[in-house]
Parts: C-alpha cells; structure tokens; sequence
C-alpha cells in the first residue's frame, strides 16, 4: 500500500503568552494516512501543545499545519477529528449515552441515525450497557477512558487524536484499546497517539516521535531494527553452567552482565546480534523459553535521551 | 445548532442552587403582587427582575465551559466559534425571557383574581417588550464578561464595574457635577436597556408624548449597538483564547 501524507507540519512553534521558552519550536513533521503515529517525550516537551495545535484549538505563532491539503481551521477538517484528551472532563449532570448522542450531533450525524451510531459506539468500546445511562459524574476513570473514546470515535473519523488513551484502564480495556487502534488502523484511520506508555506505543505505533525541550529529536521506526546496543534477559531450560553462557556470549561477541537460576543477562551490540546470540545459544545446546530485552526499544530511546540531557 | 441551544439549556437547569434563587425570586414578586395589588411596582420590578434573571442563570455562560474543559471537546469538532457564542447568549436570554414574562403572566393573574384589576394592554405589551430588551441585553453582556474570564470571573467584573460607577457618580454629585449624559450613558453599558420606557407612567399618548420618535429610535439604536459590541467582543476573546490541556 502506498502511503501519501495526511497529514503536513511545517516549522511548528509555538510559546505561550508570559513564557520566554517556546513550548513547541520549529517542528517539521509527515504523517501518513493510514499510519498509526506516537508522540512520546518526557513532561512538557510539548507533546500535548503539538496535539492542541493539530486540533487547532491553539494557534501557532509560525509555521503551518496542513491536513490533507487543508489548514486545520477548515470546517472540513475538523468534521474528520476524533480527540480523547488527557484531562477527562464531562458535565457532571450528562449521562453516557447522552454525553455520546451530543458528540454525535456536534459531528453532524444525523438525528434518525443517533441511537444506532451511539450503540455502536458504545459496545465496540466495551462500556456494559448497564452504564450507558449512569451520570458520568459516577464513573471510574476506566469507564471515562471508554465514554471519552466512544465520543471520539462517533462520526467515523478519519484522524483520531489519543492523549493517554489507556491511563486508568484495566488489563482488558488496555487490551480492547489496542484492539480498536488496529481495527481503524486496518480501515485507514490516521491515528496519532501520545502516551507515556513506552510499550503500548511500540506495540501500536508504525512510527514514533520523541519530543524534548518543543523540538522532534527523533523519529523512531519501531519495526527497523535497532542500532542501539541493549541487555536482553533469557529464561533459560534446565541448568546451564556459566562458562558455557560465557563461552557463547564470547562466539557472537556479545557480554554476559548476569546469572541467575534458570535466567540471564546479556548485553548485545545492536538488534543483529541479539538474533545472532540467540542462533549461537540454540547451536550450543543452550535451550530457553523466552528471550525479551531488558528495557524496550522506546524505552532504551527514552532513558539515553535523559542520560545526554544529564 | 439547535442541539447546541438545548445542551445551553439543560446546563442551566441542572445548576440547582441558581434554579432555587431563580424559585426563591419568582415566589417573592408573586406574593409582593398578592400584598400590594398594585401595577406599578410589579411592572417595574418585572423588567428589572430580568437583569437579576440573567445574571443568576448566566454567570460563567462561556468561562465556565472553558474552566471545565467542555470547550476544548466541542471546540474540536466541526462548530465555527462565534456560532457557539450566538446559540449560548440565545439560549440564555430565551430562557430568562420566558422566566420573566411567565412571572409577569402569573402576576397580572394574581392581580385579576384578587384585585379585580384590569391590565392595560400597552402597559403588557411595554413590559414584555422591556423584559426581552433587558434579557437579551444582559445576556449579550454576560457573554462578552464571560469569554474574557474563565469561571465565574464575569459576575466580579461586572460587579466591580458597577461599583465603581456608582462610586464615581457619588464623586459627581459632591463635586455638584450633573452629568446626565455620563449616567445614562454608563447605565446602558453596565445594564443594557436600562433606559427604557415606563409603560406605566400613564395614558400611552402621554408616553409617547414623552419619547418623541428620534429619542425611540436612538434609544433602540444604542441597545442594539451596545449589544453588537458585547457579542463582538466575546467572539473576539473566544477566537483568541488558548485552549490547552498542557502543563504550560
């Protein structure tokens, strides 16, 4: 499939009135239709002021956004957003299905089609239709996640801004998310998802901006293989002895950083040569059950960009 | 945006301590009709009770929608700003309107039954028509005061405006300045449709004896100019607010 950009953003800055530091500055960034898209960055990189902006609920001070060939002021445009904001906030007096049926209204749905559209809504968010006509004011804030993003999706859009969609959900709403996420994402929903949730993320994402300081450093291609040197941890079958693990490590010059019963650590130069450590275990009649890395690929991205800033 | 109309609404009638003060006033004026039985203090108060209507439903029409984030969910879908202003500031001046004149209604009924009084037609007629100038007047002030701050900070301002107004009216007077023009003019900006004609004050071709044609339609020019300026100037402070969720 070839992918075209969506979505166009072009020497971004932004400072808030009384601030010296821009909270977004010069950011220059393609979003693919069809592409799942993360936003990660330590607290207030600017993550959620680039979301703001896209929204068009706050104006850059330069440069523009473009969203399929249109600035982000278009009725047009904005007739194609789904938002869950970080901060859930409803009238306290609306109910769930009413709270929906207005978003509904607001996108321009039509009112024989409200009840349907709403219901359908509802259920693929996994909210128990005992809920549906409970004040929001009493919902946990799982269920608020869940009403938050059946408003979002309402009107079929074609991007959906996420911030923090999962915070607060339970295992199984964390794992119906996602589940959602690739349903739009096989449908050709732009999604652009800011999170601090590394691994949900790197699961999720085709692509994956790291903000600092309201700049992009860099973009990340989760599925590429990584450059980067890491630990990864074996759980290993039977006894192993030592030597022998220091002996393979050695073949495919990698490094044993630890030991354990039934477990150890290894430190790999790059993604390569944790498959060729793997390889070199296997033809040694080292059997294991699972090999995972210590810290994700995000996260690893994440921790060296804290260590530099350091 | 008719959605949007009721939404305004329902937001409204679920702030129950304003619908008790609302209660509280409305029984009020009804049973000083009942004790008095007189017209002229009740139709004054009927339009007058308009501004105290709009100010207890309204205050934080638009401030509060921002202070709770409701704005920033709406303001990302496909609704052009100052359409949310005008459906608001309708939504509010419908509703006090109709409060006022049901009030007016129930009262001009106490005053039938009890007193077996006559109303006199241009007499209800002026005051409904005064009832929607104060509304609609009010309202468009509330609106402009609440795009500018977030919460409840309209009714401060207001009322610190009108505390300063009257304070420099007393400074006049000791100074034995008479500036009428600056009072009346200072009236209309702080309770639009304020100068309003007392349908009351006698037969209707002594009124209108009173308000020569020119000062009627000035007098309805200033209002919807004054109105125009405040509707203006809550879609310019709602156009240019900054409406973000982050940790700026």
């Amino acid at each position: 499939m070839v992918l075209h950009p969506g979505l166009i953003v072009r020497e971004l800055t932004k400072t808030y009135h009384g601030k010296s530091l821009p909270a977004l500055s010069g950011v220059n960034l393609e979003i693919h239709s069809g592409e799942v898209f993360g936003l990660i960055g330590p607290n207030g990189a600017g993550k959620t002021t680039f979301l703001c902006c896209l929204l068009g609920l706050l104006k850059p001070d330069f440069g523009e956004i473009l969203i399929d060939g249109m600035y982000v002021d278009d009725l047009r445009v904005k007739a194609q957003f789904g938002y869950v904001p970080e901060r859930l906030q409803f009238e306290p007096w609306i109910n769930g299905f009413d709270l929906v049926s207005f978003h509904h209204a607001l996108a321009g749905g039509s009112r024989q089609a409200c009840k349907t559209s709403v219901e359908l809504r509802l259920n693929q968010v996994g909210l128990e239709e005992a809920a549906w006509f409970k004040l929001v004011k009493t919902y946990s804030r799982g269920m608020l996640q869940r009403i938050a993003l059946a408003q979002a999706l309402i009107g079929n859009p074609k991007y959906l801004f996420l911030d923090e969609p999962t915070s607060g959900m339970d295992p199984s709403g964390v794992m119906q998310v996602r589940k959602i996420i690739q349903e739009l994402k096989d449908k050709g929903t732009t999604i652009i998802l800011n999170s601090h949730q590394l691994d949900q993320v790197e699961r999720i994402c085709d692509k994956v901006a790291f903000l600092r300081g309201g700049k992009v450093q860099t973009i990340e291609v989760p599925t590429v293989g990584s450059e980067a040197s890491h630990v990864i941890r074996i759980r290993l079958m039977g006894e192993i002895s030592r030597e022998l693990l220091v002996k393979v490590a050695e073949l495919v010059n990698a490094r044993l950083v630890g030991f354990g019963l039934n477990e150890a650590k290894f430190e790999v130069a790059h993604d390569k040569a944790s498959a060729e450590l793997l390889s070199a275990l296997s033809q040694n009649g080292v059997h294991f059950i699972e090999a995972i890395p210590e810290q994700n690929r995000l996260e690893r991205l994440f921790f060296a960009s804290e260590t530099s800033s350091k | 945006m008719i959605f949007l109309f009721f939404y305004t609404l329902k937001q409204i009638f679920h702030q129950r301590i304003r619908m008790y003060i609302v209660i509280v006033f409305f029984t009020y004026e009804l049973f000083e009709i009942y004790a008095e039985g007189t017209l002229g203090s009740f139709t004054f108060n009927a339009s007058f009770m308009a501004i105290w209507f709009t100010w207890i439903l309204g205050a934080g029409l638009i401030g509060r929608d921002v202070s709770t984030g409701t704005l920033h969910l709406l303001l990302t879908r496909p609704i052009i700003r100052y359409r949310y202003v005008l459906v608001k500031w309708f939504a509010l001046s419908f509703l006090a309107t109709t409060i006022c004149w049901l009030n007016f209604f129930l009262g001009i009924g106490i005053i039938r039954i009890f007193q077996g009084e006559s109303i006199v037609t241009h007499v209800l007629l002026g005051e409904m028509i005064n009832v929607l100038i104060y509304s609609f007047g009010t309202a468009s002030l509330v609106a402009a005061f609440s795009s500018l701050l977030p919460g409840h900070g309209d009714l401060g301002l207001w009322f610190s405006l009108f505390l300063i107004f009257q304070g420099a009216i007393q400074l006049l007077i000791y100074l034995k300045i008479y500036a009428t023009m600056f009072v009346k003019v200072g009236l209309e900006i702080l309770l639009p449709g304020y100068n309003f004609v007392d349908y009351n004050s006698g037969k209707l071709s002594e009124i209108l004896a009173k308000w020569s044609g020119f000062d009627m339609y000035l007098f309805g020019l200033a209002w919807l100019a004054i109105m125009l300026v405040y509707l203006s100037l809550a879609c310019w402070a709602l156009n240019r607010k900054e409406l973000s969720y982050g940790s700026h």
